[in-house]
């Protein structure tokens, strides 16, 4: 236990070299952006003297260096800025849509896990039969459909024909409207963990431990559950813990078909209207959580395998 | 005499239902769409268009647009009137008038709003609307706390005094900068004023979730009578077919149409009938840059572009939404001159006038186009581009983002840019002066005509009626001729409604304004 102490600190030191590299990186890329910020948030109309106290206001003219290390003290002394769209405190428009793009990546990888999962071990048990064919045909189709088109098709389906559920919009969360965009994003992601958990399910049955549990006489059922499935646990999780740091950012498309206003939407706009300290702190934070959720993912394989050890 | 009455009475309301005729009801909630949160309302703060009709539901100036949006009529000022000389003008406010927050509202609020945008610690990208008052510059450089051309005479009478003559500086108090705010909520909002703005429009602000919608109720002492509709909201939706949808749904009452739904909609038995269109003051055009060779110096050249343009096809992959531009001015505005030179889909002209233009074999170069990224206006550019191509100009489309579009079209990096405009207030000055004026900031094409220049402010002079219409139709003629900008199509803009929405009328100026609509029960 200490070891494993001893390794998150590790591992927790060992981002540090990482955020201040992405720092550096976020920050070069959204100054790499053309288009004058001052100009633009004056307005077409504004005159030169209004858009150079803009530029004034907000430091443009200093050196970029001077900029980026304010940007960073700033930051980790949680000092995001004010919107230049909205003037509130960043700090605290995020956390609202960070919620909320939370909700939804939550519920889509908990519901792909299980489904994609189950999808996977039906597969693998009964290989090369028709119920291996359909599933992984269905699979494939999910993950290879654009998402922008699935999201139209199931708009239309749920909303229009059946007109049972409401196309967009968002109230508290878990409620109906997070149906329809959990349903488009857990098509690629449950047809990707599906294959993922079907190949690493036949890689585990050719063990000889396994030959050994079904010479015992249990069932083929009880073997899988009991012998298998825990040892295709790992590439399972790291699966999802992708998926999740991939949906962290937001899944920009869906949120904005689906009007689920959250993170996504938020850089969208952010970038839309180069809202730059907005963009600076959402891409950092976002990164930051990515990050975050690798270290999750491989802390929790020690959980799942005894046999690895974080030793030095 | 009672029996009688409830006779009467069934007699009339037979007589409405069989004829038709109902009466506009009140009650109701309207809910519309916008494409972002606006996230802020503040009169003085807005730059944007998503912003520009929310905002005008809520604010109030002296004057304000029609719903039509081509004209202006009376707002917080019940009348007005210029000096001779036109450098004084004087604003009868109307007693009637109260802002959402009970206060009254006066000449010394007006002459506060307007100080409060000129000041430059407001930041306001709306100071320009005044840049004409006695007094701005000093109070802009920090001379002076106050404006010294803005005087209240009393209570309800408000004297501005202008240093040059300027008409259509009332059309330009329409502009939502130019709007009504109390002082007392100004100073109890402090910075979140523009959260919860207090004007004196017909709706008063009620609820703003932000990201998700803002919702808005009928002000009940809105000096033109407190509107039919109970209360309008504003989703926040950015995609178009999701808008549609949630119409389609009953979630929505209003939407603008896409072209993928167009065809559906227009023949659809519960829309049909329930399709709004305008055409708008938008132009889309050509921009020429003026200081750069080949196109800027050879007027031959530009000719020749611009017989080759089929506006028609791109009228037609449109599904119709656009008309032909004949002159520089949209179709509502003053400066339509049929005399002027017109150009109409012609290849042999064209091809005529690039061999007298000096390239009987085309031209050897590409240039580049400079546009923005949409892709609607991308399968536009492909289709002058085809057209170009065809009269032996190559030119490579550069769809940039807007804030770079922008830079370029500024710092005047460009052979040939697209563009749009949409004026900032209904004259066709908003048009002329921005667009033309060799100091203006928009002008995009760097076009710089002293005549022309001599017209636009005689045109911002004059102040009869057939003055002006003589001065812009001069100014068609002479832009038709040299053409910095190439004008090719004025949008149509075309929206639907549920079918329980009456009295809709989309503005040709895109900011639609909402307290004549009501909804049948």
């Amino acid at each position: 236990m200490i070891k494993l102490f001893s390794y998150i600190i590790k591992r927790l030191f060992s981002l540090i070299p990482i955020i201040i590299g992405l720092s550096i990186l976020i920050f070069a890329f959204l100054y790499l952006i053309p288009g004058d910020v001052a100009r633009m948030i004056a307005g077409p109309s504004a005159t030169d003297e209004v858009v150079n106290s803009i530029r004034m206001e907000m430091g443009l003219n200093r050196p970029l260096y001077i900029q980026y290390f304010d940007f960073i003290t700033d930051f980790l002394t949680g000092d995001f800025g004010k919107s230049y769209q909205s003037g509130n405190l960043i700090k605290n428009e995020i956390p609202q849509v960070f919620i909320r793009t939370l909700q939804l990546a939550i519920t889509v990888q908990i519901i792909s896990f299980f489904v994609g999962g189950v999808l996977g071990i039906i597969s693998a048990i009964w290989r090369k039969t028709i119920w291996d064919r359909i599933i992984m045909a269905i699979s494939v189709s999910g993950l290879s459909l654009p998402l922008f088109w699935s999201a139209l098709v199931i708009q239309l389906i749920f909303s229009i024909y059946l007109g049972v559920l409401p196309p967009s919009g968002y109230e508290s969360g878990f409620d109906q409207f997070i149906i329809l965009p959990a349903l488009t994003l857990m098509l690629p992601n449950s047809g990707m963990l599906a294959r993922v958990t079907r190949s690493a399910i036949i890689d585990v049955m050719n063990f000889d431990y396994v030959r050994t549990a079904r010479a015992k006489g249990l069932n083929n059922f009880w073997v899988v559950i009991k012998h298998i499935v825990r040892n295709a646990l790992i590439p399972m999780i790291t699966m999802t813990g992708t998926n999740l740091s991939r949906m962290m950012g937001g899944v920009i498309m869906i949120e904005i078909i689906f009007t689920w206003p959250g993170m996504g939407k938020y850089v969208y706009d952010a970038l839309l209207s180069k809202d730059l300290p907005a963009l600076q702190t959402a891409t950092m934070l976002i990164a930051i959580l990515v990050i975050l959720i690798n270290l999750l993912v491989d802390l929790s394989y020690a959980l799942i395998d005894p046999r690895i050890k974080y030793e030095e | 005499m009672k029996k009688y009455s409830l006779l009467i009475l069934v007699l009339v309301f037979t007589l409405m239902l069989s004829t038709g005729v109902v009466a506009q009801e009140y009650g109701g909630e309207f809910t519309g769409f916008s494409s972002t949160d606006p996230k802020t309302l503040d009169p003085a703060a807005i730059s944007s268009w998503d912003q520009a009709v929310m905002c005008m539901n809520v604010l109030e100036g002296l004057v304000r647009l029609t719903p039509k949006g081509m004209s202006i009529e009376p707002g917080i000022a019940e009348s007005w009137s210029a000096s001779d000389d036109g450098l004084v003008w004087t604003f009868n406010l109307r007693e009637d008038a109260y802002f959402h927050n009970g206060e009254n509202v006066t000449a010394q609020d007006v002459k506060y709003s307007f100080e409060r945008v000129i000041n430059p610690e407001t930041k306001s990208p709306s100071a320009w609307i005044f840049n004409k008052v006695v007094g701005y510059d000093a109070m802009r450089n920090g001379e002076a706390d106050s404006v010294s051309g803005i005087t209240v005479v009393d209570d309800y009478t408000l004297e501005i005094e202008l240093v040059e003559p300027l008409t259509p500086f009332i059309s330009m108090l329409a502009a939502p900068g130019a709007s009504v705010v109390p002082e007392s909520a100004v100073d109890e909002y402090g910075d979140q004023f523009g959260q919860n703005v207090v004007s004196a429009g017909p709706f008063k602000l009620e609820e703003w979730e932000q990201n998700l919608q803002i919702s808005m109720t009928a002000f009940e002492d809105y000096w033109d009578g407190r509107p039919y509709l109970d209360s309008l909201n504003f989703k926040f939706i950015h995609d178009e077919n999701t808008r549609v949808v949630e119409l389609l749904t009953g979630n929505l009452d209003w939407a603008w149409v896409t072209p993928a739904h167009h065809n559906a909609l227009t023949t659809n038995d519960k829309y049909k009938d329930h399709i709004g269109r305008v055409n708008t003051l938008h132009a889309a055009y050509f921009i020429i840059n003026m200081e750069r060779e080949p196109f800027g110096s050879n007027e031959k050249l530009r000719k020749a572009m611009s017989y080759a343009l089929d506006t028609q096809a791109v009228i037609d992959s449109l599904q119709g939404r656009a008309d032909p531009a004949v002159g520089f001015f949209p179709p509502g505005f003053m400066g339509q001159n049929e005399d002027a030179p017109a150009y109409k889909h012609n290849v042999e002209r064209a091809k005529e006038l690039m061999a007298e233009a000096g390239y009987p074999d085309g031209m050897d170069e590409t240039y580049t186009l400079v546009s923005l990224p949409w892709e609607n206006l991308i399968n536009i550019l492909s289709i002058y581009q085809q057209n170009l191509k065809e009269i032996g100009i190559n030119i490579e489309l550069n769809p940039v983002q807007f804030g770079q579009y922008t830079s370029v079209i500024q710092e005047g990096d460009f052979d040939l840019a697209y563009g749009y405009k949409v004026p900032d207030y209904a004259d066709a000055d908003g048009f002329a002066y921005p667009l033309l004026y060799s100091e203006a900031s928009g002008n995009a094409a760097n076009y710089s005509n002293p005549e022309v220049d001599e017209l636009i402010e005689e045109g911002r002079q004059a102040t009869s009626e057939e003055a002006r219409t003589e001065i812009y139709e001069e100014i068609t003629s002479i832009l038709q001729e040299e053409l910095p900008y190439i004008t090719t199509t004025h949008n149509i803009w075309v929206d639907v409604t549920d079918p329980s929405v009456r009295n809709w009328q989309p503005s040709a100026m895109d900011i639609h304004m909402f307290h004549k609509v009501w909804m049948e029960q």
